[in-house]
């Protein structure tokens, strides 16, 4: 009878285990995947730093609203009249740019002023990295991270398209 | 078969001990007997039906007593039976409370905007914003174009004027 038992209740306490483990998965499932897509760039730390400044707006949106375009998470960010935040988003642009795809850069006088990267692709879907900085008419930059299930094509042509239509 | 009642007091212990998975076959029996008396506090209402000792099952646990092998093994069963149930039960709602949670939370958390360091929510607000940044990075993607366009021109005069030397 006793090893019986001991059997039963030994079997007990790893059921509880496995229990607590699938909970926990099933709760880190429940996490949006995008946000920690996004966590692993170092523009991320860009967003993070000047997103709330007075000089600056930040975007961030996610597929509930993005219909439109058919992205599943955007985030961008324009600043104004600020060099350094400029020079900051270009050394994590360097950063992230290493085993992404190079689709478009722009140098002028020895400056990156447009960088266009495509990295690697997560469960989601594409990732795109846009950055310009322009000086003229009033010195500004776009920092835009987008998140999408469509090819890489289809998601700039719209983008930099529209402007021209509109 | 000798029956001996044990007082309330070591009846808790032992429940304790059986709900940490160590009781023995005779301290089971021991909480069996405890358990199968009539006018027992309603405190002990909640392990008699964890441990499956209902009013009920009364008659039929003693019929059981006759043959010790199944008794055994039905009783496990039952011990088995009632944990799972309220277990399986109390993920299911946790889960379905937190899948309800992330599902409605989700928009509203995940769409916004730092307006020069104001924080927006409104729909079309975000919309325009969003709209604004991409037509900046539109608008240099035109004036990179026109550069190169220009670019293309000035290349054309200098390759005429150089044919002019030969």
């Amino acid at each position: 009878m006793k090893p019986q038992l001991l059997r039963t209740n030994a079997f007990r306490r790893p059921a509880r285990i496995l229990r607590a483990g699938i909970l926990f998965l099933l709760l880190s499932l429940c996490l949006p995947s995008h946000l920690m897509a996004q966590k692993g760039l170092n523009i991320d730390e860009a967003f993070k730093r000047y997103g709330k400044a007075k000089n600056a707006v930040m975007v961030n949106m996610s597929k509930e609203v993005l219909e439109e375009y058919d992205f599943i998470f955007f985030k961008s960010i324009t600043i104004k009249n600020d060099p350094e935040a400029a020079n900051f988003i270009r050394a994590c642009l360097a950063k992230d740019e290493k085993g992404a795809k190079k689709i478009k850069q722009v140098v002028a006088n020895g400056v990156v002023t447009t960088t266009y990267l495509q990295l690697a692709p997560v469960e989601g879907g594409n990732r795109l990295i846009l950055f310009n900085e322009q000086v003229k008419p009033t010195r500004q930059l776009v920092l835009i991270y987008i998140e999408s299930e469509k090819e890489t094509d289809d998601i700039l042509k719209p983008l930099l398209i529209k402007k021209r239509t509109n | 078969m000798k029956t001996t009642q044990i007082p309330q007091k070591e009846a808790d212990r032992l429940l304790e001990k059986y709900y940490d998975g160590l009781t023995t076959t005779a301290e089971e029996r021991l909480l069996q007997q405890f358990l199968l008396q009539d006018n027992l506090p309603t405190r002990y209402d909640p392990d008699k039906a964890i441990l499956g000792y209902f009013a009920a099952n009364k008659t039929h646990t003693t019929e059981r007593s006759s043959t010790p092998t199944v008794t055994l093994s039905l009783r496990q069963r039952k011990r088995w039976l009632y944990p799972s149930l309220i277990g399986s039960g109390a993920v299911a709602a946790m889960l379905t409370f937190l899948f309800t949670f992330n599902y409605l939370t989700h928009p509203s958390t995940d769409n916004y905007a730092y307006v020069h360091g104001e924080k927006v929510t409104d729909a079309a607000l975000l919309a325009a914003t969003m709209q604004s940044s991409i037509d900046i990075l539109g608008s240099s993607s035109e004036d990179v174009d026109a550069s190169v366009a220009l670019l293309d021109t000035e290349r054309d005069l200098l390759n005429e004027q150089l044919q002019l030397f030969y």
